[in-house]
């Protein structure tokens, strides 16, 4: 059904189609260009410079916004699970630079450029403030890149959580949208998103969160995360739809995973799993073990992760051996407008339109 | 509870300062944590609550002087919250609401068919608000200059004083006050410092008569 504040919960949660992006780990090598992306697209108003829709951190870290995993909410065995707020700071906050004083005030050489926090502290961490951090020990340390957003979950906690049904999912497509009109500023939903991936804008006393780029999606563009990525690491599309490239990594190849899918949510980001080079032994000769210990993987992206890998690994030895694979073609992406489902259109077209009156 | 009349100006009666309001009839309402099971349906994650309902208890008086009729309340908060200083603050707030029809319930904010009227004030914003209920997540804002409602707080010594204060009649959609009949009352508390917002609040339970006199 259309958006119906009155409606019940499974009214709000209900969508006839469902659109997924997926993220090849083993491609992402933290550039940051999607968050800029999504950055300059959504959130540059007063109250919202503390939002990174899309982030990106490295893993292990404490992640953004500053430890979400450790701040509870999501299921468990279906029942729902409390959780806290996060703060300016967990979300990066928004530091100050002295750029007058070193560049325009003649102090150059004796000023150091430094930053301060929106409450003009010294900050003691912010977004990627521990930046390429990671875990292992030499001669075998590991590290990757985990580009997160809103997950656009089957079953969204933050709209089982909000009092006002100021959330609900698009009934053709299953974005997850946030009511401004609606939204009351309560937070429940942030304490209950498992992901904390909705932001609280102090100046609109409102939350907000990724709206999946849907005036672009409206326009057969795919959202501007999916589209800018320099890596070729995303995929974009129906789940349903058997030629596009989400559903053969999720369901086809079945080596697109869910993050924390402990969580219970459902969540309709999909991650390839990081591969990682042979561990080295105490005498420095290769060993079979993987450098990035599998369970941690299996923490993240749950028991399937152990069938994943083995069919990358089967597919990779494949194609090395000069065999065709599928799934190592999707993988490599050769040809970027295969990646999205449809969603090809460029952005500057729909401009220029626009500028025409709509006339082609 | 009784609205005294008195003569009193109308700016005097809107005032939480104003020596008139010294000798006011005060009247002691205990209050208690909202029954958040009751919410599970519309917030499973609010039903969860188990720590709301900070301010145990509140002082109000009622004074009307033909035109305007005007609530003041009282109750101790030992660290006000006005400002939203960081993403997880909240502001102290408090609300009191009438019934719109016979049969109306306080805890469900009504229901439909049967509506209520509730006055919000929130210490971190200039101007209170209307709120128009027809049960749990129905609530819509409306602006105070619709009614004329205006709200004055002051913190002090430990405690919140406010005063509502509103034409007596306002016409259809909002409560209506009538001298010589009564009309159903209760009130709401919201304790910034514990996260209070939404459902988590004190309450004073159901409607209970307010008199305005003659």
């Amino acid at each position: 059904m259309t958006y119906a504040p009155n409606g019940s919960k499974e009214d709000l949660r209900k969508a006839n189609r469902q659109l997924a992006t997926v993220i090849d780990l083993n491609k992402c090598m933290g550039c940051q260009t999607c968050v800029v992306a999504c950055k300059n697209l959504w959130t540059v108003s007063e109250g919202t410079d503390h939002m990174r829709w899309m982030n990106v951190t490295t893993y292990p870290g404490k992640g953004y916004p500053r430890d979400y995993e450790n701040k509870g909410g999501g299921y468990r065995d279906g029942e729902p699970q409390q959780g806290s707020l996060t703060t300016m700071v967990d979300c990066g906050d928004n530091f100050r630079f002295n750029h007058d004083e070193v560049i325009r005030e003649g102090k150059g050489k004796s000023a150091r450029l430094h930053p301060v926090t929106s409450k003009g502290k010294q900050p003691d961490w912010g977004y990627n403030w521990d930046e390429d951090s990671g875990g292992g020990e030499w001669p075998n340390p590991y590290r990757f890149y985990i580009p997160r957003m809103c997950y656009h979950c089957t079953h969204p906690a933050c709209l089982d959580a909000c009092p006002t049904n100021a959330l609900y999912k698009r009934e053709e497509d299953g974005i997850v949208l946030l009511d401004q009109e609606r939204c009351r500023g309560y937070r429940h939903c942030i304490e209950a998103c498992p992901y904390k991936a909705i932001y609280f804008n102090p100046v609109t006393e409102k939350s907000e969160k990724c709206i999946l780029c849907f005036p672009r999606i409206e326009k057969g563009t795919a959202p501007a995360c999916n589209r800018q990525c320099t890596g070729r690491t995303r995929a974009f599309g129906y789940l349903d739809d058997e030629s596009s490239q989400v559903y053969k990594l999720v369901k086809k190849w079945r080596v697109a995973l869910p993050l924390h899918p402990e969580y219970e949510t459902k969540p309709n980001v999909f991650y390839v799993p990081p591969w990682s080079p042979f561990a080295l032994d105490e005498d420095g000769a290769l060993t079979n073990e993987m450098r990035l210990p599998v369970s941690l993987l299996e923490e993240l992206f749950g028991p399937d992760v152990h069938r994943a890998l083995k069919v990358l690994a089967a597919e990779r030895r494949k194609k090395r051996k000069g065999g065709d694979s599928e799934l190592m073609d999707i993988l490599i992406s050769r040809v970027w407008e295969d990646r999205f489902g449809g969603f090809t259109k460029a952005p500057l077209e729909q401009f220029s339109e626009e500028e025409a009156g709509g006339k082609p | 509870m009784k609205a005294v009349r008195v003569s009193a100006a109308s700016g005097a009666i809107s005032n939480p300062r104003a020596s008139i309001w010294q000798g006011a009839l005060q009247e002691s309402l205990e209050l208690m944590p909202t029954p958040l099971g009751l919410v599970e349906n519309i917030s499973p994650y609010l039903a969860l609550s188990d720590d709301h309902g900070q301010v145990e208890r509140l002082q109000i008086a009622a004074l009307h002087n033909g035109e305007t009729i005007a609530l003041k309340l009282t109750w101790p908060v030992k660290t006000p919250s006005r400002t939203l200083s960081d993403l997880d603050q909240f502001s102290d707030g408090a609300a009191v609401i009438f019934p719109l029809a016979q049969g109306a319930s306080a805890i469900t904010m009504g229901a439909s068919g049967k509506p209520t009227n509730a006055w919000h004030w929130k210490a971190n914003e200039t101007e209170p608000y209307d709120v128009v209920a027809e049960g749990f997540s129905t609530s819509q804002r409306r602006a105070a200059a619709t009614s004329g409602l205006s709200a004055s707080a002051f913190y002090a010594d430990g405690v919140w004083r406010l005063v509502f204060s509103r034409p007596l009649s306002v016409g259809p959609g909002m409560i209506n006050f009538v001298p010589g009949t009564a009309t159903g009352i209760a009130l709401a508390i919201w304790a910034g410092e514990n996260r209070e917002r939404s459902g988590r609040k004190s309450f004073s339970g159901e409607f209970t008569p307010l008199q305005i006199a003659t």
